[in-house]
């Protein structure tokens, strides 16, 4: 194969893998700017806390320190998320969506405290630390 | 390298702005790690880490906009164990 072909063949590859990534990535998501209901807007919340507990619970040992912040993140997630299915289960008790922002909240500010531990791992990793 | 800079997502909310500011901690810490001194372990162990947090921020960014447009599936959500 001379090399023109090769470069040609190459460059088919490159223009495939492109187009399959893009295609790869192409998955619904919110238009920017557009409102959300109160419910979606938890759920998604909820979705997110759970994405992000779950992966840095998968990698705990990369960040032990951060463990009883996690702790206590996943206490304030499982409240939300239980509150959360029990008012969907009938969404007959408005009051119960209206606990739900402040639940939200004191999660978004367990995981803000997490930011706290990172800070020390990210400085001071723990084959440094005695 | 990922940008310093947060990309602004839409409709964020206050969780998911608490993730972005660890992902600014992430991103600056894998940016100074390179430029505070000779290539000794603990800075790659720092920087490695701020890349672990990096990724996980990212995916739960990802998301986040993922499940604002899609409907409630409750079936996504679940309770989750302690870390012991």
């Amino acid at each position: 194969m001379n090399l023109r072909v090769r470069i040609r063949a190459l460059l088919t590859a490159i223009v495939i893998a492109v187009a399959l990534t893009a295609c790869a990535k192409h998955t619904p998501t919110a238009t920017p700017g557009t409102p959300v209901s109160t419910e979606q807007q938890i759920y998604a919340d909820l979705v997110t806390a759970q994405a992000a507990i779950e992966g840095f619970r998968d990698k705990i040992g990369t960040f032990p320190k951060i463990k009883p912040q996690l702790n206590e993140v996943i206490a304030s997630y499982n409240l939300a998320e239980a509150a959360f299915e029990d008012y969907e289960k009938t969404k007959s008790n408005p009051a119960e969506l209206a606990k739900l922002p402040g639940m939200i909240n004191d999660l978004k500010l367990k995981i803000t405290s997490v930011e706290t531990g990172l800070g020390q791992t990210m400085t001071q990793p723990a084959a440094a630390v005695h | 390298m990922d940008s310093l800079i947060p990309t602004p997502t839409p409709n964020e909310s206050p969780l998911s702005e608490a993730l972005l500011l660890i992902q600014s901690s992430a991103q600056l810490a894998a940016l100074v790690a390179p430029l505070t001194g000779p290539a000794a372990p603990e800075v790659a162990a720092g920087a490695a880490v701020a890349a672990a947090v990096i990724g996980i921020i990212q995916h739960a960014l990802t998301v986040h906009q993922q499940a604002l447009g899609m409907p409630l599936d409750l079936s996504q959500l679940h309770q989750i164990a302690p870390v012991v």
